[in-house]
């Protein structure tokens, strides 16, 4: 046996020593710009970068942060929201099983706050937005009474979340489809929902659609379906930094061959609210589409999805919208299928990071981007001590 | 070399329990002929059989060293078997010599079997006898049910905390026999929800499981006949099952549940050739057919899903001889087996094996064991092959077994496109290395007998199978990671004639991955405790005026000790170290038995996967007739 008599009485102490005080900071050395969420689907832990994309903090917090309950302090199926939410602070969505928001300070000190969003059923949580002191989630599965919707959540007289009345979404699906809210993203003044659309099963696909919400104070209205024939699963919604385009992505069925998910899969551009929609499919690039950010109003950086049974790659392509021939430029590609993960663009720093979950070197690659045309690809950064592999990318809210 | 058998048999059943414990119960025949094989095992006869109450077979093998039996709940949960560190998957469990596992590879739910009708449970920790026409890489669980040679009769019902019922009966007169085994518990155990918020404790409540009822029925009949060169035997067992399907998050008017029926059956001979070759075949099939219900779709499960199926049946001849008075038994296997899967996705193959064993008596205590196995199939071929060395002496037994054990890729690991899943045609046979040595040392004092029984293993597994989610929860299996293994398993036994016995197991492991993906490099393997430990007190004073060779009223103590157990391959989700403490008492007659126990006494909150609670303090009450 090769543990050591020191090691088998360390096995007998009780083993919730292995908490969060143990990852305490000792010193507020960097300042937080970017959340990095690393996962193998069975634990996850959380990390922060600079605004370089240097690292900052590894492993704020992880699933074994707190001793086991029930549950786990995190779960394998973590992921971050699409946008910057409160200034300073990192809000994870623990969506399956867990459904829980944790909000925590990006800096030292703090402890979480956290709420189950979907009490009593699965609510498998997705993206949050911020919008004048409200936190709006989109659940995408449904409960019993609820679910598959917009839930509010506003702070009460103690000065927590709680939970408001959901904006049901059921009349914008199909008879035999859930309307599952993904991700949401504003531009034109509006909030964009894109919806997967899939039958609650899971097992069937519905027409591609996002939905165009009216932003009020602590509410939101429907105000338009925008409806992409021919493609599904549109359930991303990117907007550049000055909110005035929007690319809506689509990712075809995954339970689907993958000759029919190509066939469904593909990107939808608006240049102006009322503009025709430009549609790309993802069959002129060779594989469906993942990630995706904004460069500028038409330079987008999209992830192509490589193919499991084959084990192609995946490759990370640059388009220009607005040329009237496809000429993608290959930024990057990873080394296995389904490697790569959230791209985040950084303007000032004119720095592009994408998460590479590459088993044996998982990391977060950056791409200096000076001119868009010659990408310089920097040194990468290792995100975490445990070897978990990088998935999600968020900014984090300055104040 | 069959009475060498069946000494090592007698000694382990010693290890046991002590000799009186056997006299007076119903003549039973052991269930199946098995032949020759020089495998290291440990048997639990009926005696411990009797031990379990009202438990249930994970219950019972969870003391066992060597082996970790996680659940999902309370008696008659999921519940799986893994051996010295392997995975479920790489366990073989036989019935009667029917093996279980289904077609496509998944892991037999031990919760789902019967142990009513079982008179020995044979537990193969290294290498696994050939016999059956599968090997299990893992290790294997022989599970062998009774016959009778007489009319006899036994029947028993018990009753306990959440819901809990069982009854057993059985009836034989020769040449047949037939029982009855049922089971039903509706898990309603409370306790404590953390809202899935570790650091918020505000919103932690207390909450009555739901939906985890689970109910088994089987019926089992057998018949045996036997003349001077003939030997026949038949078994046929029906189970059904219903079984809730949990969900911590989805709780409100859960409705899912899982529905499983499955039919075993096994016709085998035996028939002496000549004086030095006997020649035994056995035909068995197995067919079972799983149907999920999520009306609700309450959890992540297709609406409306196919029935799965699966259907394996096989053959295995068995050529066996005793030349030179018995110093050299040759051994040859020829089997072959067919695995059908019918459902979401229609999948089958045929596999045929052929095998070589050779035992050679080199001195009257000294054995050499050797023996080179061949499986052909799908175009590729898997070896196995082991090397053994055996002394036995009258007060103490050596072992030293070197051993090579495949595992091919299952059906659903090859080709299950499920939607969920992807399989990989590609992928190569999991293969496991081993080196084992054990020893049993016994000694008598007077009226006090001790026994102690020490396993030593290293093994390391070679291009193990894992299934790897994308970001999509679409899983594809590669042969992901290889594995080593080092352990220790120590079971000792101390009984003062029939007033005392004391049994005590430990199990180290030290089960370390050695994949090149940085977050398992060098890290535990998940759900494979470093240290187990069951120990239990037993007294017993003797009752003459109830029966004059059983009757006894005993008083027992137990205490399970788990050590910290990761959950993720990472090594960062930990469940801590327990105890549980539990106690029995049992009054026994001629003709009757009572038996009560009082499990997990201190009442701790445990669960072997986050999620999945265990249930806390539960009482059960068993009384068993026997006409």
């Amino acid at each position: 046996m090769k543990l050591s008599v020191c090691g088998w009485i360390l096995l007998a102490l009780p083993l919730g020593a292995c908490s969060d005080e143990a990852l305490a900071p000792s010193l507020n050395e960097c300042e937080a710009h970017i959340a990095v969420l690393a996962s193998d689907y069975s634990s996850s832990t959380l990390s922060t970068l600079t605004a370089e994309g240097e690292v900052c903090r590894q492993d704020l917090v992880h699933s074994g942060s707190r001793p086991l309950g029930l549950f786990t302090a995190l779960s394998g199926d973590v992921s971050l929201p699409s946008h910057a939410v409160l200034p300073g602070q990192v809000a994870l969505l623990d969506r399956y099983p867990n459904g829980v928001l944790t909000l925590l300070e990006a800096s030292p000190g703090a402890s979480p706050q956290q709420l189950a969003l979907s009490p009593g059923f699965i609510g498998n949580p997705q993206d949050l937005w911020a919008h004048e002191g409200t936190l709006w989630i989109s659940r995408l599965e449904k409960g019993p009474d609820s679910g598959s919707d917009l839930v509010p959540l506003a702070l009460d007289a103690s000065g927590h979340y709680a939970l408001g009345a959901p904006l049901p979404l059921d009349a914008y699906a199909d008879p035999g489809f859930d309307p599952m809210p993904t991700h949401l993203a504003e531009a034109f003044g509006s909030l964009w929902v894109g919806l997967s659309h899939i039958s609650r099963d899971f097992s069937q696909t519905g027409p591609g659609r996002a939905l165009r919400l009216s932003m009020g104070t602590n509410q939101l209205q429907v105000e338009d379906t925008l409806e992409v024939p021919g493609l599904q699963n549109c359930n991303t919604p990117i907007s550049n930094a000055a909110k005035d385009v929007l690319v809506l992505i689509c990712q075809g069925s995954f339970r689907s061959p993958r000759p029919q998910q190509l066939a469904t899969s593909g990107l939808v551009y608006l240049s102006a609210p009322d503009s025709a929609p430009l549609i790309l499919s993802a069959s002129a690039l060779g594989g469906p589409l993942g990630s995706a950010v904004l460069l500028d109003r038409h330079h987008v950086a999209v992830v192509v999805l490589g193919d499991l049974t084959h084990e192609s790659p995946d490759r990370l392509l640059m388009i220009d919208l607005l040329s009237p021939e496809l000429s993608p430029l290959e930024l990057l590609r990873s080394q296995g299928p389904f490697e790569l993960g959230d791209v985040l663009y950084l303007p000032e720093a004119k720095r592009l990071l994408i998460a590479d979950a590459q088993r044996q070197n998982p990391r977060v690659r950056r791409l200096q981007l000076d001119t868009l045309q010659s990408p310089i690809e920097l040194s990468p950064t290792v995100v975490s001590k445990t070897g978990l592999p990088p998935r999600y990318l968020s900014p984090i809210a300055r104040d | 070399m069959r009475r060498r058998c069946a000494l090592v048999l007698s000694l382990v059943s010693l290890l046991a329990t002590p000799a009186k414990a056997e006299e007076g119960h119903r003549t039973r025949v052991q269930g199946s002929a098995t032949s020759t094989d020089s495998a290291q095992r440990r048997t639990l006869d009926q005696t411990r059989l009797d031990e379990a109450g009202s438990s249930d077979l994970p219950a019972l093998l969870a003391r066992e060293p060597g082996l970790y039996v996680p659940r999902l709940g309370g008696l008659g949960s999921y519940a799986t078997l893994s051996i010295r560190g392997s995975t479920p998957e790489q366990v073989l469990i036989t019935f009667d010599g029917i093996p279980l596992n289904l077609a496509d590879g998944s892991p037999v739910d031990l919760a789902g079997l019967p142990l009513g009708p079982l008179q020995r449970v044979d537990i193969y920790r290294g290498r696994t006898p050939w016999g059956t026409g599968q090997v299990g890489l893992g290790g294997a669980l022989a599970l062998h049910s009774a016959s009778t040679t007489e009319l006899s009769g036994e029947g028993a019902l018990s009753f306990g905390s959440h819901g809990y019922v069982g009854l057993r009966g059985y009836a034989g007169a020769r040449p047949f026999s037939i029982a009855l085994d049922y089971l039903n518990n509706d898990n309603t155990f409370s306790y404590t929800h953390d809202n899935g918020t570790a650091w918020n404790q505000a919103d932690d409540f207390k909450a009555s499981r739901q939906n985890a009822h689970s109910r088994h029925l089987h019926v089992l009949g057998r018949s045996h006949y036997q003349s001077r060169n003939l030997t026949l035997n038949a078994v046929y067992l029906g189970s059904q099952s219903t079984r809730g399907l949990t969900n911590l998050v989805a709780r409100d008017r859960l409705e899912a549940h899982l529905e499983t029926e499955r039919h075993l059956a096994a016709v085998q001979g035996g028939y002496r050739l000549s004086p030095l070759w006997r020649l035994n075949a056995r035909l068995h099939a197995a067919w079972s057919e799983s149907l999920v219900s999520d009306p609700q779709s309450q959890l992540p499960l297709p609406r409306e899903r196919a029935p799965q199926q699966s259907f394996t049946p096989g053959a295995v001849l068995t050529l066996e001889g005793r030349l030179f008075k018995g110093v050299l038994v040759p051994v040859f296997h020829l089997s072959t087996r067919y695995e059908g899967m019918e459902g979401a996705v229609v999948m089958d193959r045929t596999l045929s094996a052929l095998a070589g064993e050779l035992h050679w008596r080199l001195q009257p205590t000294l054995k050499l064991s050797t023996g080179l196995r061949g499986e052909l199939g799908e175009g590729r071929q898997d070896l196995a092959a082991f090397l053994e060395f055996r002394h036995e002496g009258p007060w103490h037994q050596l072992g030293l077994s070197l051993h090579q054990t495949p595992r091919r890729p299952s059906l659903f690991e090859r080709f299950g496109d499920h939607g969920l899943t992807l399989g990989n045609p590609d992928l190569r046979s999991e293969v496991l290395s081993a080196l084992e040595v054990d020893g049993v040392v016994r000694s008598q004092w007077g009226p006090l007998f001790g026994e102690i029984e020490l396993s030593l293993y290293a093994r390391k597994a070679k291009d193990l199978i894992a299934f790897l989610p994308n970001a999509q929860g679409i899983s594809r299996p590669e042969n992901l990671a290889n594995a080593t293994l080092l352990g220790a398993d120590l079971s000792l036994s101390l009984s003062v004639e029939d007033w005392l016995e004391l049994r005590s197991t430990l199990s180290l492991l030290d089960a370390r991955d050695a994949s090149d993906i940085a977050a398992r490099r060098g890290k535990r393997l998940p759900m494979r405790p470093a240290l187990q430990s069951n120990n239990r007190l037993e007294l017993r004073y003797p009752l003459p005026e109830l029966s004059a060779t059983q009757g006894a009223l005993g008083l027992a103590i137990e205490a399970d000790l788990l050590s910290a157990n990761y959950l993720d391959p990472a090594n960062l989700v930990q469940i801590p170290t327990r105890t549980i403490v539990s106690t029995h008492a049992f009054l026994r007659g001629e003709s009757f038995e009572v038996r009560v126990s009082l499990l997990n006494v201190g009442n701790s909150q445990t669960q072997d996967l986050a999620g999945y609670p265990l249930p806390g303090r539960s009482g059960f009450v068993l009384v068993k007739v026997t006409p």
